[in-house]
């Protein structure tokens, strides 16, 4: 069938494994001694230094999780903490190492980048090999830098935001694990009633086997400004586990309007145990949209803190679980102001002995007087060997509420296989057309390059191509 | 997030006999009733039961099963149908204010039966019991479960329904009463075409705490579940509602829903819904929802032009809500009057 | 005479173990309109079925022949591309899938040619019109929200835009009110070609007035119990089926 937005690419880009020269890396495991290396490396300040050493602390304390997808298997201290490839940071293309550059090339980011970008940040391994901005938006006073940089250059902003009022070390043992071994990612800076109407993309690549990333992206959205970040992520397949423990802060401040989409596509071995957190102001507006396709076991689940009166958040989500992956995610809602709304869309698919599961939660607080609220969870089951999981939590103190909360779970029917079928589809056919309007609403949300690829990306789970 | 009730929130009462439960002779030679105090041992077909868990906690559980003072067994023989309800009044009083219950209903083959527990009066008291429901091939069971009982009441009731092949069990709990009170309904569709529905409400005003759940575990094909559940809060009430629907691996063309509607009626209640679904199996029909908000404003200012006060419009919105369950209470235009007019009594003060 | 388009053998079709069809003969020639008439439960749904090739229609005995050729065990989307079109009683809802792309996909597999933007855009503006729908429905999702009639014009814009050699219209008069009826009645008139073929099932008289058909089978207790010209409709309407049951 020729599936006029779906262009025939050539599914192995991702699994590429680039034979590239690494100039440091830590030993395996977590001490001390690598936190120091890190930072001594990175030639940081020494307020971070000391946060990460702090942090630590804070890991070392910290019980592994008992919800949720199974740990048991990840061992933490035979992950290579911190790889550095002999690349510098660019700012122009023709000036990141051939090999790195050819990967980036091959799924497509400076392409796309000239198409339908503002600016690029491109992460390989532990450190951002590529970040540039369009120059008109630097003109505004947009700040676009990788975060090592950024600690460096504004200081202030970053010791009075990072990971102190959003995301701290001491809201989770992986958020702590973020904390001290964090590199790489992004700071953006949006200033007071400036539009970036091109998206600004970040992707990041790991290639080393047995390796960690751990970047850390950070966005202040001023009054009245409005941005679209795009984050990408993926990796070849190894036999050892990756971990992957990124950690987004987003600010948004009065009347402000951030987008974060994200379609991850880690390889079949990666652990992605994943924090993000929008704090959001009166008026203010996120917008949540993933696609989770890759990875061995997520978790990942959104939050957005209504903070300011008529704060609104949106989270539209599609995970696909096949064979091998639990992917547990899901998003959280907390209302804490008055007339503040919220929106939640999760779709799951499930295939081939795979578990997703949405883990959501929901809070009105006392405050929240005539906050509006919805939650629908749909799961599509592709054969009898999957599993689908909802688990919703819904608390209200508030009397003052609108709150709806729908869930379903089903498989294709039969007769619509049929009625497409006399339309002269074929079944297999038939049923790609259906998961795909059944994943349109995500989808419709991207901007269009992202929505092929994601398309792509379902194709190719549906084929079974991967993993 | 906020936990279920637990064993040790609350005052452990002392070993009490407890002498004043009701049940109305029935003379049908069909039903054969006893104390369970009185039975040598369990029967057969509980100990059977061992490996299915139920119930609110497991401290719960162990202290009916260690010292229950009172309870009947139930069976009703194969092929029968008792047309009237069989109603059990566990009344309590200042004697009589430590109820530790447990009952087994055994349905035989093809039988049809309707139990009506009501937990009534008293004022300050203690109540934890277990029922055991087995509904054996092609029979149906009506259960009824009303709780009103005094305000200084802790509740807790934690129940074990077996639902054998083309049976069904239809279950309905009213709650009412107590300052803190919990139930457990765990459901087992554990043979072909086996069917539970429930259609239960709930009222919390003033500082009561309710905490309710149903766990439905449908593990064999074509069993069929719905849980319906609707209630108001008025005051400083707490109600968490766990619901819980488990579709194993092989339960083949299941069809499940569960429902909780909540109406708000003061900024300080509090209101938690944890509806999970679990689905191990695709060929299924499965969905829940959870709605909460306060009464339409409209359908309030439609009542109130017809000479309602406000009052009068929130409870007419109330009973709107509760009384579909209430009117299902079998053959007890007293029992019903006596609800309706405590729901009354309860939104107007 | 004309040449045989549909031939059907001593049909038997079991549903769900149970015999629905129990030795059917039918002949339809090309350019023909036919119409089966009969009871609820009688059989006329799954006839169309058993024809389309939905596979929970288990055809035990007999054979199907279109354009000489035994489809009987054809899969169903290959009867699609032979030129065999159902109007289905109940169309399925297909969430996040427009119109618009539906039916160019559809077109493109059963055609076997991809028709461009401008032509397609073309033969849908003129195809709507026929049909008295907007063009909102094109970016609509397929049948999803659609009321009764709706979908069934819906399901007559497919067949405008698939050119089908057999046309089924299973009740297409349901769900329709008088003003819809007619108008998806002169769409199909217009739309039917010299060589297309026409078989009507429905209980009513009113579209056998609009489409005029040249054969009239009546089908009770899975077989054809009479056949007939347009006379036949008129006095089934009259008299019952029980007329036709009692073999006067």
């Amino acid at each position: 069938m020729k599936k006029p937005d779906i262009k025939e690419i050539d599914f192995s880009i991702y699994d590429v494994k680039d034979n590239v020269k690494y100039e440091y890396q830590t030993g395996k495991g977590l001490s001390k001694e690598v936190v120091l290396e890190i930072s001594e490396q990175k030639n940081e300040p020494s307020w971070m230094r000391d946060f990460r050493l702090k942090a630590l602390e804070i890991y070392q304390k910290m019980p592994m999780p008992t919800w949720g997808v199974d740990l048991s298997q990840l061992d933490i201290d035979s992950i290579i903490a911190y790889i550095r490839p002999s690349a510098k940071m660019q700012r122009s293309w023709d000036e990141v190492p051939e090999e790195i550059r050819r990967t980036f090339e091959r799924l497509g980011i400076p392409e796309a980048e000239r198409k339908a970008l503002a600016g690029v940040g491109a992460q390989y391994d532990s450190e951002v090999v590529y970040h540039n901005i369009k120059e008109s938006l630097t003109q505004q006073g947009v700040i676009f830098e990788d975060m090592d940089t950024a600690v460096k250059k504004y200081p202030d902003i970053i010791k009075e935001y990072f990971m102190t009022k959003n995301v701290t070390p001491h809201d989770h043992k992986f958020a702590a694990l973020h904390a001290a071994i964090w590199s790489g990612g992004t700071f953006v800076y949006v200033p007071e009633g400036v539009k970036v109407e091109v998206p600004l993309q970040a992707y990041f690549r790991m290639n080393a086997p047995g390796s960690g990333q751990f970047e850390h992206t950070l966005i202040i959205a001023d009054k009245g400004s409005e941005v679209h970040f795009i984050e990408g992520c993926s990796a070849p397949q190894y036999s050892v586990s990756n971990l992957h423990a990124g950690c987004v802060e987003l600010f948004v401040n009065e009347g402000a309007r951030i987008i974060y989409s994200t379609i991850e596509n880690w390889s079949k071995n990666t652990y992605n145990l994943n924090t993000k957190r929008a704090i959001v102001e009166k008026d203010g507006i996120i917008e949540w949209i993933s696609g989770s396709f890759g990875s061995h076991k997520t978790m990942l689940y959104p939050a957005s803190i209504l903070k300011g009166e008529g704060a609104k958040a949106e989270y539209t989500g599609v995970t696909f679980a096949a064979k091998g992956q639990h992917l547990d995610t899901g998003s959280k809602m907390i209302h804490l102001a008055p007339h503040t709304s919220s929106k939640v869309l999760a779709k799951s698919i499930s295939k081939d002995g795979g578990i997703s599961s949405y883990r959501g939660l929901l809070k009105i607080g006392p405050n929240a007087e005539g906050a509006k609220a919805s939650v629908q969870c749909e799961g599509l089951m592709l054969d009898d060997i999957s599993r689908s999981d909802t688990m919703p939590v819904i608390e209200i103190e508030n009397d003052n509420v609108d709150i709806g909360h729908e869930a379903k779970v089903g498989r294709i029917s039969d007769e619509q296989i049929f009625y497409l079928m006399s339309r002269g589809l074929s079944e297999d056919d038939a049923r790609a057309m259906i998961v795909r309007g059944f994943v349109e609403p995500i989808a419709k949300a991207l901007p269009l390059e992202y929505a092929v690829e994601m398309n792509r990306l379902i194709k190719l789970e549906l084929e079974g191509a991967i993993g | 997030m906020w936990k279920r009730v637990s064993m040790e929130e609350i005052q452990q009462p002392s070993y009490k006999e407890y002498t004043s439960a009701v049940i109305k002779d029935l003379s049908h030679d069909t039903v054969k009733i006893k104390e369970t105090k009185k039975l040598a041992g369990l029967p057969t077909e509980i100990l059977a039961l061992r490996d299915k868990a139920f119930g609110i906690e497991g401290k719960f559980i162990n202290m009916v099963k260690d010292f229950y003072n009172a309870g009947f067994h139930i069976e009703i023989s194969q092929n029968s149908n008792v047309e009237k309800p069989i109603v059990i009044d566990y009344i309590t009083n200042e004697q009589n204010n430590t109820l530790i219950d447990y009952n087994i209903i055994e349905a035989e083959a093809n039988s049809q039966v309707t139990i009506v527990f009501d937990y009534n009066s008293g004022t300050k008291g203690f109540h934890n019991g277990i029922t055991q429901v087995i509904a054996k091939e092609g029979s149906t069971v009506n259960i009824v479960k009303i709780q009103r009982l005094g305000d200084e009441f802790n509740d807790f009731d934690n129940n074990l329904v077996i639902v054998g092949k083309n049976a069904m069990v239809n279950w309905s709990n009213v709650v009412i009463g107590s300052k803190v009170s919990a139930f457990d309904v765990a459901v087992y569709l554990d043979e072909v075409g086996g069917t539970f529905t429930s259609k239960s409400i709930f009222l919390g005003v003033d500082s009561q705490k309710y905490d309710m759940a149903y766990k439905v575990y449908h593990q064999a094909p074509k069993t069929t579940s719905s849980v319906d559940l609707k209630g108001a809060l008025k005051g400083s009430a707490k109600a968490t509602f766990i619901g819980n629907i488990d579709i194993k691996k092989g339960a083949k063309k299941a069809k499940a829903e569960e429902n909780e509607t909540v109406l708000l009626l003061d900024k300080t209640v509090k209101s938690v819904a944890i509806p999970a679904l679990y689905c191990g199996e695709d060929d299924v029909q499965a969905n829940h929802s959870a709605s909460a908000g306060q009464i339409d404003e409209d359908k309030l200012y439609y009542v109130m032009s017809r000479g309602f006060s406000l009052e009068e419009a929130r409870l007419l919105m109330v009973q709107a809500i509760l009384n579909p369950v209430i009117d299902l209470i079998p053959y007890d235009p007293v029992r019903e009057i006596i609800i309706k007019g405590h729901i009354g009594r309860r939104i107007i003060k | 005479m004309r040449e045989t388009l549909l031939e059907i053998k001593d049909l038997h079709v079991e549903v769900e173990d149970k015999y629905i069809l129990k030795g059917l003969n039918l002949t339809i020639k090309k350019g023909e309109i036919h119409a089966i008439m009969g009871p609820n439960g009688g059989g006329k749904s799954t006839l169309c079925n058993s024809i389309m090739g939905n596979p929970k229609y288990k055809v035990t005995l007999g054979q199907i022949l279109f354009e000489g050729e035994d489809i009987t065990n054809l899969k169903v989307n290959e009867r699609a591309k032979k030129g065999i079109f159902l109007s289905f009683q109940y169309p399925e809802e297909i969430p996040g899938i427009t119109v618009d792309n539906f039916i160019r996909t559809s077109v493109n597999i059963v055609t076997g040619q991809n028709v461009t933007m401008l032509q397609f855009a073309k033969d849908m503006k003129n195809t709507l019109e026929l049909l008295d729908m907007k063009s909102e429905y094109r970016s609509r999702y397929l049948n999803v929200g659609f009321s009764g009639g709706e979908k069934k014009k819906t399901e007559i814009l497919q067949m405008a835009f698939l050119k089908p050699k057999l046309v089924m219209l299973d009740e297409i008069d349901s769900g329709l009110d008088i003003d819809a009826l007619k108008v998806v009645a002169e769409a199909v008139k217009k739309l039917k070609t010299e060589e297309m073929s026409i078989l009507i099932v429905t209980h009513y008289n009113r579209i056998l007035d609009y489409l005029e058909p040249d054969a009239i089978s009546v089908l009770m207790d899975g077989k054809i119990v009479k056949s007939g010209d347009r006379d036949l409709a008129k006095i089934l309407e009259e008299k019952g089926y029980d007329f036709v049951r009692n073999g006067v």
